[in-house]
């Protein structure tokens, strides 16, 4: 059994909480939302279930299921500090029940107008413009792009994160400012997915201390990779080093928003758990985010990424990866309708031949989203990946699949 | 019967000495402005309005209303309409505070007995700003879309006081005179004043 600081602390904030609750005057705030789902998706079979897919479903695992399913606890601890916490639920091969973030954010009141925050614990870095829903879920699509479904599945920072602030409204400005820095541990063997299984179109966010299966992968037979798992531990320490990430959001008003942000986990590619068959990966990357609504009722998402990662005491594995995506998304009354664009690549640079990484691909996402009332929301998604992975030679698949995923979706949030 | 006849008198008297006054606020270039405040100092608050109970609600992330003009020795009331929670606060000399607002736990209305003007913020809405403007009279009213506030001015006014949230100095309130006795009065603004910020709408989805 391998230890779990994160878990640790994460029980140990929520303990905190519980135990403080009957002290403090303020009530706890509780929001959720829970998705049944039925879906209808195209093999290859999903990495979740060993499979070369892109999709979380495929034609041995599709029918009725529960989608996104979040539980959001914020409890405010005095007039600066409060302590935050998500709890998701999945059902793939196994029902899994665990955090997906959980930190204490200290928010001085100031007089200056400027503001500052200082967060600790963990969570996700606040690079995309995707996900603003409770627990880090879209209010757009059902899937998320190949970049955020990336982000939910391999990033998380669990360390502490400072921003600075200069609200253009207490400014008098229609421009907002904000820079925001983080130190960090674990998250080293981030960018695993994207060398073995290339990006994919999902929702899943991974738990705290959740092994993510790959597809059983003949290269991990071989002499330079027999310490690798057929699984990876996104959120694990493995180098004892710091990552950091730096970020920048610029506002015109709330018309406009960016986001440009430079990650860097400070992986050292020579660190290795044998016990967990984790390496620690030396990925980093750029990404800038846009928000921009063309009315008040229809607006457009972009977000970008490049980077590259790396792993071996030689860098046997060694890939660039870039990604972007084009999001529309019109409301109308109680229907919303969304449409995404989503092109995607990783480059192999390494001489590895045993283990080629080459993959690349695009999917384009419809869906549509109607408010039942305040609790209840019914919608759909249709959409289709038409992907190349060069691994799927090794289990003597065709390199190109095209897949078509049908989505139904009940939402009930409270 | 004397005390009924008494009263009625003063009424009649009171109506008598009170009339309708206009004023028209502008800018520099003589463009109406919207929403200002306009009073006349030291006039008697009303009876049933000290007892009022003014509100400044949080809706869809925003203070309605976002200029709230109150007289000396109100009580304001902070609901909150949005399903999520506002840290509401002022730093404002004329009445510092902080609350924290549940839509489950509305708290008890504050008492405004300075006057002057009060800036309200939130702590997790950055972008949410409203003013609360406490005047020095029961005489007062809000500039329409021509710019135009209608008073009913005591006899012996000579001035009044106005304000807008446009102005450079904030705090500071400027008084004007009237033109003449009972006469309409158009009043330009002498300070700077910033641009309007009117586009800062948000939605559930704008993220904080």
């Amino acid at each position: 059994m391998p230890t779990n600081p994160q878990k640790t602390l994460a029980l140990w904030l929520v303990l905190v909480v519980v135990c403080a609750l009957p002290k403090l005057s303020l009530a706890a705030q509780f929001k959720g939302l829970v998705q049944l789902r039925y879906t209808d998706s195209e093999n290859p079979d999903s990495w979740l279930y060993r499979g070369s897919g892109l999709y979380r479903y495929s034609e041995q695992h599709n029918g009725l299921t529960l989608g996104s399913s979040v539980l959001s606890l914020r409890q405010e601890l005095g007039s600066a500090f409060s302590a935050h916490a998500v709890v998701q639920a999945h059902r793939d091969e196994n029902i899994e029940l665990g955090f997906t973030e959980a930190y204490v954010r200290y928010k001085p009141l100031l007089p200056s107008g400027y503001e500052w925050q200082l967060q600790v614990g963990g969570f996700y870095p606040a690079l995309s413009l995707e996900n603003p829903d409770i627990g880090w879920t879209s209010p757009y699509l059902y899937t998320n792009s190949a970049i955020n479904s990336w982000v939910g599945e391999e990033l998380r920072t669990f360390g502490a994160e400072l921003t600075l602030g200069r609200p253009g409204r207490r400014f008098n400005s229609p421009h907002s400012l904000e820079l925001v820095g983080a130190v960090y541990k674990a998250n080293d063997p981030a960018g695993s997915l994207l060398a073995w299984r290339g990006f994919a179109i999902h929702d899943r966010q991974s738990l705290f201390n959740e092994r993510i299966p790959f597809a059983d992968n003949p290269a991990f037979d071989t002499p330079q990779l027999r310490w690798q798992a057929n699984d990876v531990l996104p959120f694990s320490e493995v180098d004892g080093r710091f990552g950091y990430y730096l970020g920048g959001h610029w506002d015109y008003y709330k018309r406009s928003q960016l986001r440009l942000y430079y990650y860097d986990n400070n992986g050292d590619p020579a660190s290795l758990n044998e016990q967990s068959g984790q390496y620690a990966w030396d990925t980093r990357f750029w990404s800038l985010s846009w928000l921009f609504k063309l009315t008040d009722n229809t607006r457009l998402i972009t977000q970008a990424i490049q980077g590259s990662t790396a792993m071996g005491d030689t860098r046997g594995v060694n890939n660039d990866y870039r990604a972007w995506f084009l999001l529309l998304s019109h409301s109308l009354g109680a229907h919303r309708i969304s449409a995404r664009y989503d092109d995607f690549e990783v480059i192999d640079n390494d001489h590895w031949a045993f283990d080629p990484n080459n993959s690349h691909g695009e999917s384009l996402a419809v869906a549509w989203r109607y408010r039942l009332d305040k609790h209840w929301q019914v919608g759909a998604e249709v959409s289709r990946v038409d992907s190349y992975v060069e691994n799927r030679q090794l289990w003597w698949e065709a390199e190109n699949a095209s897949q078509t995923q049908w989505q139904v979706n009940f939402q009930y949030r409270f | 019967m004397g005390r009924w006849t008494l009263g009625a008198s003063l009424g009649v008297l009171l109506a008598q000495s009170a009339w309708a006054l206009q004023v028209t606020v502008m800018d520099a270039e003589g463009e109406p402005l919207e929403d200002a405040v306009v009073w006349v100092s030291g006039t008697p608050v009303a009876a049933g309005l000290s007892t009022t109970e003014f509100i400044m609600d949080q809706k869809d992330r925003e203070f309605v209303p976002h200029v709230l003009p109150v007289p000396l020795g109100s009580r304001v009331a902070f609901p909150n309409s949005d399903s999520i929670m506002h840290h509401v606060y002022s730093f404002s000399p004329v009445k510092t505070f902080e609350i924290k607002l549940y839509k489950e736990t509305p708290r008890e209305p504050l008492l405004f007995d300075k006057p002057g003007v009060v800036e309200v913020g939130c702590n997790i809405h950055d972008w949410m700003l409203g003013y609360i403007i406490v005047v020095d009279g029961g005489v007062y009213a809000q500039t329409n879309a021509e710019g135009v506030a209608q008073l009913r001015a005591p006899a012996q006014a000579t001035s009044v006081s106005v304000w807008h949230s446009r102005f450079a100095r904030i705090g500071q309130v400027e008084n004007h005179e009237l033109a003449a006795a009972h006469a309409d009065t158009e009043v330009v603004i002498r300070q700077p004043l910033k641009p309007p910020l009117q586009d800062y709408g948000v939605d559930e989805f704008d993220a904080y």
